[in-house]
Order: structure tokens, then C-alpha cells, then sequence
């Protein structure tokens, strides 16, 4: 996760309240999205298919029109010709002619976006160094890998010079190589006090690059923050013990007896989808201060990411004879929280990908 | 605003520079216009390259009419336009265009251009203009071409010539708008093109039965007029003749005309009018002759009535569709004058200036009446009916046709989600 300090100003590059979209064949693709985008964040939007991701970026850039919109986008609304000329858009999927060349190209988009002949010609050799493509400058683009018109279609969304750039699944086909490329743009466009929205399904990807997030789920935003503060209830320390247990035994005795006075049980468990491993149902309960604990087996668990509170579990388990084999902080991945997005927290079980048909909610 | 159209348009001269077809009607074009050069002509007849192919006709010509000039402009008008650009060239660049607004609006190129700050409108109507570039390049580098032909081998610096470039990038807009259309509906190339095809057939068959119409009409017209003539000279032949010394009655024309070929029917025609001449019907034929051209006249009229409705209607069908051929008729009327054009048919049908006599059987029964019809008066009458369309009136409801298929496609093309 990056964890560098963009400059935030506060001012919101995107805002949007209850934003909805429902296709012909009454598909509800978005339900009252509301998002908040600060100027200089590099954002991720994640979400499994068919969440309405690329359906709200659309919208952001007028290729759909939203059944309801409230909103602005670099202090305009939704829709401004003036605040368009000020975004870069790569789309999902795009599609370039293939009878042009990569300069061509950014010259084509870069005219549409309104950028004079002076500044596209400046601009384009340029961006296909920034991209890595400088070798192929007047090459066709029908001769281009998939990589290389990913890469290529990063320095058409820049050819405007935009303090807003919607990127959907640049990394989509592109190697390894390129993956650590195209992250090094979004860095040195973040430098320049660039705001990135940027959709992908490459979770990893996101968590290395993004300030902050938001999770779209079936035409929600579920939940939307900096990554710790999504993670933070989720953050805790694991103790892994020598297992002293009888076969009979779920957990070891000693342990609950290590933990400081005042400790008692809390009923039902917490859910498991955090990474906690599944089994036997592993006893929880509450610290005198408040955290929530675990033993389940020879592991225990406290859910704090103050290491000061864990220094009196460790010496009541040294006391007791236990031995501690590792102590370490868990801080739950974006693969974590996705799955916890995504999972029906009623049933346990991954919510089926694809938006919500409006009949399915009319049902009883 | 200058910057974004002149780079659609940039983009549509490169999409059209990448596809071969467009390099393949160009040197077409091109040999059409060697071909064009090597054509030269006589008083006796037409030179290809080194050898002469006599035309009778030419000598049947005034001086004035055969001059390399309007020979030149006269072929320049039949096979460069008429057959070269008007339908080969044409639906090459069908061929050639029709995948441009399909491309256009894949998805992952579409959403390109749209999340641009450009309004749809304006985007769809420069995209669907550079779709004219292919026209407007093919058919200005033609007619350079043929100017310069015509300058050089016919000596005759014609700039009128250059109006094929408009008039035929209209021509071709009235098609490429239902493609246009087409193509944006159906998404697909192949049905974009198949469907254009289909619709300019229809616009030829339209234009075709309006013409048909118009010359059935002409004829009718042409009828009532001689019937009326006939009337007018009876009646003043009947007044003048002597009232009792009447010769021999010629035989009826019913009688000396039977039905048959036409060759039988001009040669029975020609006795008849010999035998006029050396004796003049009586007092008491012309009677009968006269009473029978007036019973004819309201059947003429009639019949008159009824294909002028006919045509109307047909007419009316035309006004609303894009008129393919009399758009190209105006290149024609712009370039040879329609006298040069009559004296060149008459010569064409061997100077003969006898009236042709036409059975007039009115409902199809009754006794066989002639009335004489000059087939070439009604050639003249179609063309100046014709003629007397407007340029504003063909141009003006082609465009309207135009406007409101283009007007169709971009409120799809701006209400559509991609």
C-alpha cells in the first residue's frame, strides 16, 4: 500500500451524490452511487464484475447518460464541455485506428481535446518517452502488442495536460514490466499534483499506487476511505504459541488463564472473512480494555495495532510457561477487504457477480 | 472548434489513404481519362489512338456541333459521368466508406472521441462529412484530369466542367446519408452497404417510373395537341373547300394504317400522305374525318387526365426523395445546351423531320384512328419539362431528404448509449 503523502487540498475533484443508472431491460447498473474524490488523490475504485464501475466512469465522461445524477466534476457538472478538456480518459477495452501511427495518435485525441498544434507536437514525443514507446513514435499502431497500446493509450488520456485522469484497467494485458511502468506514471503523476482515478480489477495493483479507495458492489459504493481506514478494525496481532493442548482439547487452558484479569467471553464469534482462519469455533472475547481477543489452537489474536497493549499478554503468557514461537502485526490486504465486500454477510457466501436486476428487488 | 473538425477531417483523409480500393478507383480513374485522351475525332467519324471508326451521323451534323470541344464534353458527360462516376466509381466508394461510421462507433473507439470535449452532433455530422472526402478527392482529381484532356486534345479550356465536383459530392451525399444512417442503426458494414444498395435501387426505380410517367404524359399531351390541330385544320379546310365537285375520298386512315410492325405502319403512313397530296379529301371525308377527331377529344383528354394523375402522384413520391439522376442531369444541362442536344438526336435519327403516325385507340377498342405524334416532339417536350425543374427545386428537396435522414442519425447517435 502506498502510503505517501499526496498533496490533499480538500477540494473535491469528484463529487457525486446518488447516482443512478438503469439500462433498457430495467438493469439497475448503478443505485445511488456517492463518491468523493480529493484533488490529488490517486483513487482506486474496486469492485467485482459487473459492479457499475466502468458504468460510473462512463458517466463521468458522457458516453452514457446517468438516470440520475447530482454532481460535479472539477467543479462543473457532470457533462461540461470545459471541465472534459480537462480530464484524460483511458477507456476499457479501447480501441485505436489502426492505420495511425502512435503520433498520430496523440495527435488525433490530443486535437479533440482541444490541445493547440504547438502543444501536441511538444507533448507527444514526450509521453511516448514517458510510456516507453519512443522507439515506436512512427510506427502503426496495428503492429503495437496489447501492452504496447495500453501503454499508448496512457499517453493519449495525458496528451491535455489534465488535472484529472480516469483510468480504467490500464494494466489490463500489460507484463509485469510494464505493470511496474505504468505504476511508475501514476507516481509521477501524483508528484505532479495530478488526480488518478483508476479502475481495476488487479487488487495488488491498486494497493501499491492508491491513496485512497472505494468498493463498488452490485451498484453500491460500499465503503470508500484510505486504506487504514478501512483496514482499521481489522488490524491485530497474532501470537503463535508452542501447542501444549491435549487432543481433547480445542485450546490450551493456560492461555486463557495468561490473559489479564478482567477478560471475559463474547458471544457469537466474528465473522471469519478477514483472513481468520475457519475450524473448530475458537473462543472470543474482550479485554478489560475493550479488544476484542481469540484463541483458536496454539494461536491468539487481539485486535489492536498498538503493540504497548500486547506487552502484558506477552508477560502473562511467559508467566505461564508458555512458549512464543512469533508475534506479528496483521494488517488485512485489499484482497481482505474486497472479499468482505463482496461476501453476503447473512450467509458467508460471494455475492454473484453482475449488476441488480430491478425484479430481484421487487421480490418478497 | 477549427482545431477538432480539421483533425476528423485530418483522420478521415488517413483512414481513407490506408484502404487500397481508394488507390485502386483512382488509378481507375485515371485510366479512364488516358482512355478519355486517346479518343479523338473527324468530320467522318471518331479516332482511337491511330485507327478511325466512321460515324455516319457526323455528316448529318451542323459544322458548329462537331467540334473536338463539345465532342469532348459530350463523352466527358455520357461515360465519365454518367457511367464512370455515376455508377462504377459510386458504389466503389460505397464500398470504400461504408465501414466509417461502423468503425466509428465500435466500442473502444467510440467511447474515444465521445468523453472529448465535443458535442455528438458536431461530432457525427464531421465524421459523416469526411465520409465525403472519398467523393470529393475522386471526383476532383478526375475532373482536372478530364479539363485538362479537354483543353489539350479538344482545345476547349472549359471551367464548367469543374461543377461535376459539387454536383456529384451531392450526388453521392443523398447515398452516403442513408449509409450513414444505416451503418449507425445496424452497426454493420455489410448491411450498412447492402441496404444502401437497396435504397438507391429504389430511388432508380422511383426516378425511373417518374420518368416513364412523365414521357406516357408528354405523349398524351403531345396527342391532345395534335388532335386539336387536326380539329383546327379540318375546320378551316372544310370552310374553305368547294361544296360539290369533291374528288375521290382517299381511303381512311384506318384502312391504310393496320396495326403491325412499325415499319408497315411508317410505310402506310407515307402512301397515305402521298395520296393526300395528290388529292385532297373531299368536302364531305373531312366532314367525317373532323366529327371523328372530335369525338376523340375528350378521350384524349381523358386519357391525358388520367396519366397527369398518375405522374403527379409518382411526381409527388419523387419530391420527398433524394433525386439521384436529375442532380446529375444538372451537370448536363450545365455543360451542353439542350438545342445542341435536340440537333444532335435529330441527326441521330437520320434528319428526318416526317411525323410518325401513332395508333390513338381510345380504351383499347373501337375503329383504329392515327394521330400523328412526333416521337422526337416528345423527346423535347419530356426534357423541357424536365428542364423546367429548378436546380433549387432538385437540389433543395434532395437536401431536404438529406437533412432529415442526417437529422434521424444524429438524434440516435447523440440519445445513443455506447
Amino acid at each position: 500500500m502506498n502510503l505517501g503523502v499526496a498533496a490533499h487540498t480538500g477540494e473535491l475533484v469528484i463529487d457525486l451524490e446518488n447516482v443512478e443508472k438503469t439500462y433498457k431491460g430495467r438493469i439497475r447498473a448503478l443505485r445511488g452511487v456517492s463518491m468523493r474524490v480529493e484533488r490529488g488523490a490517486v483513487f482506486g475504485l474496486l469492485g467485482p464484475n459487473g459492479a457499475g464501475k466502468s458504468t460510473l466512469v462512463k458517466i463521468l465522461m458522457t458516453v452514457i447518460r446517468a438516470s440520475k445524477c447530482r454532481g460535479t466534476m472539477l467543479g462543473s457538472p457532470i457533462g461540461n464541455k470545459n471541465a472534459l478538456a480537462r480530464v484524460g480518459y483511458l477507456p476499457e477495452h479501447h480501441r485505436f485506428p489502426e492505420y495511425l501511427t502512435a503520433r498520430q495518435v496523440l495527435d488525433f485525441y490530443g486535437a479533440l481535446a482541444r490541445v493547440g498544434r504547438s502543444d501536441r507536437r511538444s507533448r507527444a514525443p514526450e509521453l511516448l518517452d514517458l510510456v516507453g514507446l519512443a522507439e515506436w513514435t512512427d510506427k502503426r499502431v496495428r503492429q503495437f502488442s496489447k501492452g504496447m497500446r495500453q501503454r499508448l493509450g496512457i499517453a493519449q488520456a495525458l496528451m491535455n495536460n489534465p488535472d484529472l485522469v480516469l483510468l480504467d484497467e490500464p494494466t489490463d494485458g500489460v507484463d509485469p514490466v510494464g505493470r511496474r511502468d505504468i505504476r511508475n506514471v501514476l507516481s509521477h503523476l501524483r508528484d505532479q499534483g495530478k488526480t488518478v482515478l483508476l479502475n481495476s480489477h488487479l487488487l495488488s495493483e491498486l494497493e501499491m499506487v492508491c491513496d485512497r479507495v472505494a468498493i463498488m458492489v452490485q451498484g453500491l459504493v460500499t465503503s470508500q476511505g484510505t486504506i487504514n481506514e478501512l483496514t482499521e478494525g481489522d488490524r491485530r496481532f497474532e501470537i503463535e504459541l508452542a501447542d501444549s493442548r491435549t487432543p481433547d482439547q480445542p485450546f490450551s487452558a493456560d492461555l486463557l488463564a495468561a490473559l489479564p484479569p478482567g477478560t471475559r467471553p463474547a458471544m457469537p464469534a466474528a465473522p471469519t472473512s478477514t483472513g481468520a482462519p475457519t475450524g473448530p469455533a475458537p473462543w472470543t472475547g474482550l479485554l478489560p480494555t475493550g479488544e476484542r481477543v481469540s484463541i483458536e489452537s496454539a494461536m491468539l489474536r487481539v485486535w489492536t495495532d498498538d503493540p504497548a497493549r500486547m506487552q502484558p499478554i506477552l508477560d502473562g503468557l511467559r508467566a505461564r510457561g508458555q512458549v512464543i514461537r512469533a508475534m506479528r502485526p496483521i494488517r488485512p490486504s485489499l484482497e481482505d477487504l474486497f472479499m468482505r465486500a463482496v461476501t453476503d454477510p447473512a450467509t458467508g457466501e460471494v455475492l454473484r457477480p453482475g449488476a441488480a436486476p430491478t425484479r430481484t428487488e421487487n421480490r418478497p | 472548434m477549427i482545431t477538432q473538425s480539421w483533425a476528423i477531417f485530418l483522420d478521415g483523409y488517413r483512414e481513407l489513404n490506408a484502404k487500397k480500393l481508394f488507390w485502386f478507383v483512382l488509378a481507375i480513374s485515371l485510366l479512364v481519362v488516358l482512355a478519355f485522351a486517346g479518343l479523338g475525332i473527324t468530320r467522318t467519324g471518331i479516332t482511337v489512338l491511330w485507327w478511325e471508326i466512321p460515324v455516319q451521323m457526323f455528316s448529318r451534323l451542323p459544322p458548329d456541333m462537331l467540334t473536338p470541344g463539345k465532342f469532348y464534353k459530350f463523352v466527358f458527360l455520357q461515360f465519365g459521368i454518367a457511367l464512370w462516376l455515376s455508377w462504377i466509381a459510386t458504389v466503389l466508394a460505397l464500398v470504400s466508406t461504408a465501414s466509417i461510421i461502423p468503425d466509428f462507433i465500435q466500442g473502444g473507439a467510440v467511447e474515444l472521441t465521445l468523453s472529448k470535449p465535443i458535442g455528438r452532433a458536431r461530432l457525427f455530422l464531421t465524421k459523416y462529412l469526411s465520409g465525403l472526402l472519398f467523393v470529393l478527392l475522386q471526383v476532383s482529381l478526375f475532373t482536372l484530369a478530364s479539363f485538362l484532356v479537354i483543353g489539350v486534345r479538344g482545345g476547349a479550356w472549359e471551367p464548367g466542367l469543374f461543377w461535376s465536383i459539387p454536383i456529384m459530392t451531392l450526388f453521392f451525399s443523398y447515398l452516403y446519408s442513408v449509409c450513414a444512417l444505416l451503418g449507425l442503426l445496424t452497426r454493420s458494414t455489410i448491411a450498412a452497404l447492402l441496404l444502401t444498395l437497396l435504397c438507391w435501387t429504389g430511388l432508380f426505380a422511383v426516378n425511373s417510373l417518374e420518368s416513364i410517367f412523365l414521357f406516357v404524359r408528354a405523349n398524351y399531351e403531345e396527342r391532345v395537341v395534335a388532335v386539336e390541330r387536326d380539329i383546327q385544320r379540318l375546320e378551316r379546310d372544310l370552310a374553305s373547300a368547294p361544296a360539290d365537285d369533291a374528288p375521290p375520298a382517299p381511303p381512311p386512315p384506318s384502312s391504310i394504317a393496320p396495326d403491325g410492325a412499325k415499319g408497315g405502319l411508317l410505310s402506310t403512313v407515307t402512301d397515305a400522305l402521298k395520296n393526300s397530296l395528290r388529292a385532297p379529301p373531299g368536302r364531305e371525308d373531312m366532314a367525317r374525318r373532323l366529327e371523328q377527331r372530335k369525338g376523340l377529344l375528350p378521350l384524349a383528354r381523358q386519357d391525358l387526365a388520367r396519366w397527369t394523375h398518375v405522374h403527379e402522384i409518382s411526381l409527388g413520391v419523387k419530391t420527398v426523395l433524394p433525386k439521384t439522376q436529375d442532380t446529375i442531369e444538372l451537370l448536363r444541362r450545365t455543360l451542353v445546351r439542350t438545342a445542341d442536344l435536340n440537333a444532335f438526336e435529330n441527326a441521330n435519327d437520320g434528319g428526318d423531320d416526317a411525323e410518325v403516325d401513332f395508333q390513338f385507340r381510345p380504351n383499347g377498342s373501337g375503329p383504329g384512328t392515327d394521330v400523328r405524334v412526333d416521337p422526337r416532339r416528345i423527346g423535347q417536350r419530356v426534357r423541357s419539362l424536365q428542364d423546367s425543374r429548378s436546380a433549387a427545386w432538385v437540389i433543395g428537396t434532395s437536401l431536404g431528404f438529406e437533412f432529415v435522414v442526417l437529422g434521424l442519425a444524429c438524434w440516435i447517435f447523440c440519445r445513443r448509449e455506447f
